[in-house]
Parts: structure tokens; sequence; C-alpha cells
């Protein structure tokens, strides 16, 4: 690390940074890619990043007509998960409606259910879910089994309370038996949003500052301009430093924006430390750039910038976690994950938001995520000494 | 005897098996214009590449402005300007801009910046588009803006790379006169270039082939040297005539000009004689034949031969 300081002389630095900065916003081109996609993205996943199961469209057919089937079906309709959009007369009728996706849940009520529950027979139901997706599948047959579990709970319990009045016995209170409470930390609404939109930070961030750093330094290939950088005294370092600083900067001040957008327009519950959001932001910086450098100085066209860009970034995001768990990844691929830069700052970024853990949780994350970019970066450097030659 | 600005002993450059400059050696004095004349890749580039201190030689010593070309890579970088065939001011930033950039990436400041900014924009002759846009200067303006971007921190030495390529004619002599007026202040001036034209503009002119220095010498003497007669033949239906002479055993070299023929052949050759036999008997009737001066291209020619590209 003194090597690579001694290597950069500050003068000549800040000269190397001034042009690149007006180089960066002479366009305003420029000035508009560079700030206006990732807050128009944000806002966009924003609304659309939603993983809640809720308005579960719904179709019922009650071929019982009794008071106990439509106390029932009352259930489902006002337990705020399904929305009834149409109500069935014959069982012909279901098909269609799966197939056509118009109802994901058909509930069935059989003939006979009021009788058979009455004389203390089981009354059974019948639903029908579409299994498409199958986690959003899975969460509504949770609901259904709660509700109906409940409804025949409820139901036993009036049946008890008549027998026991028409014998005089003292009446039971309210709910018998054992309830489970559950509570669930740091995220207590279990709102998906919250899990999601911080995670989109890092998404951002790794294409913005990867992709215009490697952009830059192979357009200035493009041009021919580095060929006179490259007589001069300018050293690789110093030409490095002042390629990837301009993008760092612009990155951290992406991380701000979309910070506030996911907690001030979002209403995501921010519970740690919004310095140690922003310093381990710089870092996660640090190291996307290094990407962009490392792209770039393995690429000759910025077709060829741009192409092997987007090759690192898809299994970048698909195996952060962001998506998909890294826990329920084949052990080989969890192994490749160890490097990945953006699996890094999406746990250092669910930490902060949601747990509020700072440094003393994080620090593994936030120095492996650092040791990446120094690598990437040492790697670039080198490459780009060599490259000259 | 003056001390030479560049010097360089048995200097070579290898890439892996390949030899792109091989054991070539040569000294230049101040104020001297040195061409390096060659095909595309016959190492003028590497050679240039070492002696601005971007490449490492893999054998052999020199030495630019007084530093080592092995060890003294950095303060070599310092000392010489560097104009390449692309054109490679930021054609984003303005006339000001680029010089206050390229100025103080060499280590220029307040005053003395100023001073040289102003230099610079003199032989430009950039007027009042100080403040536009390079992008939007005509080539010529480019390409002297360039030149000054180079000498912005009057280097004592300058390495010009095939620097009017793609320039028209006029703005070329322009050009030209620019370089004299350095050299005559006392910079050493190298050109690469393929255009024997610009050749001749050269002090000496070493010629390269295959990495090797086949010939050095002013442009005057290396045409003195060339030990073959150089002839002009104009005829009807020159394109089948050329067939039949570039055949002929007596012909070392035989090329068209615009629609007539140049001729090398041994000296004291009696061509006319000759040619009489294949052309009269193929019923090319009258040819008209000339001796003429041998041109830089001629010289080219023979040497390429001789050393068998």
């Amino acid at each position: 690390m003194r090597a690579m300081m001694k290597a950069i002389r500050k003068k000549t630095v800040l000269s190397f940074l001034r042009k690149e900065f007006r180089q960066l916003f002479r366009d305003r081109k420029m000035r508009i890619v560079v700030f206006a996609p990732p807050i128009v993205m944000m806002i966009l996943f924003g609304y659309s990043i939603n993983m809640d199961v809720a308005s579960v469209s719904m179709a019922v057919l009650d071929q019982d007509r009794t008071a106990v089937s439509r106390a029932l079906v009352e259930r489902f309709t006002a337990s705020g998960y399904f929305v009834p959009n149409r109500y069935l007369d014959s069982p012909r009728e279901i098909d269609p409606l799966l197939d056509t996706g118009e109802a994901e849940f058909v509930l069935v009520v059989e003939r006979g259910f009021a009788n058979r529950v009455k004389s203390g027979l089981t009354g059974s139901i019948q639903t029908l879910v579409d299994g498409t997706d199958s986690s959003r599948a899975a969460v509504i047959v949770a609901y259904v089994n709660q509700i109906t579990q409940e409804f025949s709970q409820q139901y036993l319990l009036g049946r008890i309370r008549t027998v026991m009045l028409n014998k005089g016995a003292a009446l039971p209170r309210g709910r018998q038996g054992i309830g489970m409470q559950e509570r669930f930390l740091f995220n207590p609404d279990l709102a998906s949003r919250n899990f999601f939109l911080p995670g989109m930070l890092a998404l951002l961030l790794v294409l913005v500052a990867t992709l215009l750093t490697a952009m830059s330094i192979v357009r200035e290939r493009e041009a021919g301009t580095i060929e006179q950088i490259v007589v001069s005294p300018l050293r690789p370092m110093e030409y490095i430093a002042g390629k990837s600083a301009p993008f760092m900067l612009v990155g951290f001040l992406d991380i701000i924006l979309i910070s506030a957008i996911i907690i001030f327009w979002f209403r995501v519950p921010f519970n740690g430390s919004f310095l140690f959001l922003l310093a381990s932001g710089l870092v996660y910086i640090f190291t996307c750039s290094s990407m962009g450098l490392f792209i770039s100085f393995s690429s000759r066209t910025q077709q060829q910038a741009m192409l092997s860009s987007f090759l690192f970034f898809m299994p970048a995001i698909l195996l952060s976690g962001f998506i998909f768990p890294i826990y329920s990844m084949p052990e080989a691929v969890q192994l490749v994950t160890y490097l990945n830069p953006v699996r890094y700052f999406i746990a250092i970024i669910r930490g902060v938001f949601l747990k509020g853990v700072g440094f003393a949780v994080l620090w593994k994350d936030l120095a492996a995520l650092g040791a990446i970019g120094i690598a990437l970066f040492y790697f670039s450097a080198r490459r780009f000494a060599r490259g000259i030659e | 005897m003056t001390e030479h600005t560049v010097e360089v002993e048995r200097i070579t450059k290898r890439f892996g098996d390949f030899t792109a400059v091989d054991t070539v050696s040569f000294a230049v004095g101040k104020g001297e214009i040195f061409g390096f004349l060659g095909p595309n890749g016959a190492g003028k580039s590497t050679t240039i590449k070492m002696l601005c201190g971007i490449l490492k030689p893999s054998g052999g010593k020199g030495h630019v402005n007084g530093h080592d070309i092995i060890t003294g890579q950095e303060r070599i970088k310092e000392s010489i300007g560097y104009m390449s065939q692309k054109f490679s001011l930021y054609e984003d930033l303005t006339v000001r801009e680029n010089l206050e950039f390229f100025g103080t990436i060499y280590g220029l400041e307040d005053g003395r910046l100023a001073e040289r900014v102003e230099y610079a924009l003199g032989i430009a002759e950039i007027g009042s588009r100080v403040d536009n846009v390079v992008k939007t200067l005509p080539a010529g303006m480019k390409q002297r803006l360039a030149l000054g971007a180079a000498i912005l921190h009057d280097p004592p030495v300058l390495f010009l790379d095939e620097p009017t390529s793609g320039v028209d004619p006029i703005m070329r002599r322009n050009f030209w006169e620019l370089i004299y007026e350095l050299s005559r202040a006392g910079k050493t001036v190298f050109v690469t270039t393929h255009y024997m034209d610009e050749a001749e503009h050269c002090d000496r002119i070493a010629l390269i082939i295959a990495g090797k220095i086949i010939a050095l010498d002013s442009p005057a003497a290396l045409k003195g040297s060339l030990d073959h007669g150089v002839y002009s033949l104009r005829t009807e239906r020159f394109i089948e005539a050329f067939d039949l002479i570039a055949g002929a055993e007596f012909v070392d070299e035989a090329a068209i000009f615009g629609s007539d023929i140049h001729i090398l052949c041994a000296p004291g050759l009696p061509l006319k004689k000759r040619l009489d036999d294949i052309l009269r008997g193929a019923g090319h009737g009258k040819y008209r034949l000339e001796k003429i001066a041998p041109t830089l291209e001629d010289v080219f020619v023979t040497e390429a031969r001789r050393h068998g590209v």
C-alpha cells in the first residue's frame, strides 16, 4: 500500500482528475446517464419487487349453500389475503379459470358439508391451487390451513358451548388450548420489500461503477489518446487512480441518493449506522471500479468491454444472495460466491438496514470485499504497466 | 566532438522468438532531423518505443538526452516530446484545457505553464478558438496543435510517428516548415514515415527493413550511392510492355509510375539494345527511353531486394 501511495504524485493526479471530471460532466448526456438511470431503476423496482402473497384471486364453488358453508367462505374473503372474483355453479368451470390464471385458488365446498359437520363427521373442502410459482403456492396453502383450522376450532368451541349450556355447566371462556404467538425479528412485517430494496443498492452500484470505469478506459484506448498518456511521465498508478476516482465519486453520490429513496420514499426501516453504510459503500465501489479496470484491460473495444461487463453482472447478481439464498445453492457454487463482491455488500446492506448491526459483526464481509478490490486493482495496474509495452 | 543527443549501440528487441529490432546502432546530433523509413512492421515503432522509454531493449545499450534507455526510462519520458500518427488530444476538451492538462502532466506550473501554453497556441495558429472544443477544429489545425502539445515542456528531442499521414499537401508543407524551425532552434527531431517525399525532408535517413538498418545516410548520398541505372520508358500499351519488361532477366526491378515504366538495371548495361530485342519482337513499335535521376523509392526498392525482402 505504501508503494502504491508513493507511485502517485498529488499535483499530477489532481490535474488528471480535473480533466476526467471535465470530460465526464461536459456532456449533458453523460450527466444524465450517470444519475438518472439508477434513480429511475430504483423507483421502478421499488414498486415492482414484491414477493408478498396478497390479493390472491379466488373462485368459489359452493355446492352446499348452507349457513355453515357461507360462514366458511366468508372466513376466506374476510382474511384480507383472498379476493373472490368468481362464484361458480359447476365444477366444469374450474379448469378454464386456472388455465387462464383468472383464479389462482379455487375453494370447493361439497354438497352435504354442513350436514357432515353437524353430525360430527369430518366435513371436507377441496382447494385447488395454481402451483406454477411454487413458493407463492406454498404460502397460499399455509393461509388456507390456518383459516380452516381456525374455522373448525371455533365451530367446535361453539358446539361445546351449546352442549355445556344445555347441561347447565360453566362456560369455557374464549379460545382454548395452545396458541402460538409469533414475533419476527428485524423485519417484523415480513415485508419482502424491506428485504429486497436495500439489496438493489448493491446491484445499481455494481452496474454504475463497473461499467462506467471500464468504458471510460476503453474509450480512451479507442480514441488513441492513451498513446499520448503512455509516452508521458504519468505513472500507471496515477493513471488508474485518476481514471477510477471520478466514478467512485459518482458511485458515492449514488449511494446517498439511492439510500435516501429506499429509506424516505419506500419507508424501509433503517436500523444501523449510515456512516458505516457509506464507508463500506466506498469499499464496495472501489472493488466494483477495480473490476471495471480489470475488464477494460482485457477488452479492446467498447463492445467487448460491454459484453464482458454483462458476463460478469449475470453471475455476480444471481450468485449474490439477492434473490436466491446462498445456503440453498450447491456447495461448489457456494464456494464460488466467496469470490463475488456483490455477495458481501448484500450481506452488509441487509445487516445495516434491517438488523442494525455494524462493523463488529460485518467486519469479515467488509475485509473480504476490500481484499477482492485490492487484488483486482493490483492485477489491473500490473496489466496496464505491461500493456504499455 | 559534439555529444550526441541520441545514441544507441546494437539495441535489440525480441518478442518471444520474433526479433523485431536486430542489433541496431546509430547516433543523432543536436538539431538533426533524423528519418526512419521502412514498411509497416519493419521495426520502426519498436525502435521509437525503446527510445521513448516505453519499451526495455532485450539487448544493447544507449542513451537519450543523457539518460540511459534501460535504467532512466522515467527521466527520458520527461525530456522527450511525442506526437503520433493518430490524433491524440482529447476531442471533448477545449484547446486550452488540453494544453493545460498536458502541461501539468509534464510538471509545468503557473507562469511557466501560461507562457508555454501561449507558445503552443502560437504554433498551432489557434487565434480566437482557444476555448473551442478540439473536435470542432479543422484537421490541419488539430495536427499543429498536437505538435504544440508535444513540445509544451520544451523537450530537446521530439519523436514524430508518421506525423503527416492523412493530411493534405499544403498542410504537410506547412507542417514541415514548423519542423525545420524547431530543428534550427536546436531540437533533435525523429520522424518515422513510409512516405518517400517526407523522407526527403530529413537530414539523414535510416532505411529499416526486417528489424535491421540496411542503409543510413543523407537522402542525396543515398541516391548517389545507388549502383544502378534508372530509366523511364514511355510506350503505348504500357501494361503489356510492363509484363514483358518485368519478366526479363536483365531487369532488376520494374515499376509503373503513372503511365511510365521505371526500370532499374545494372550500370553500363546496353539497355536500349536489349529492350529492342524483346519489345520489337512483341510488336511494340515505338517507345521512348530516358535515363533519370534515382528517387529515394528506387534506393529503397533496390536495398530491399538486396536484403531479400
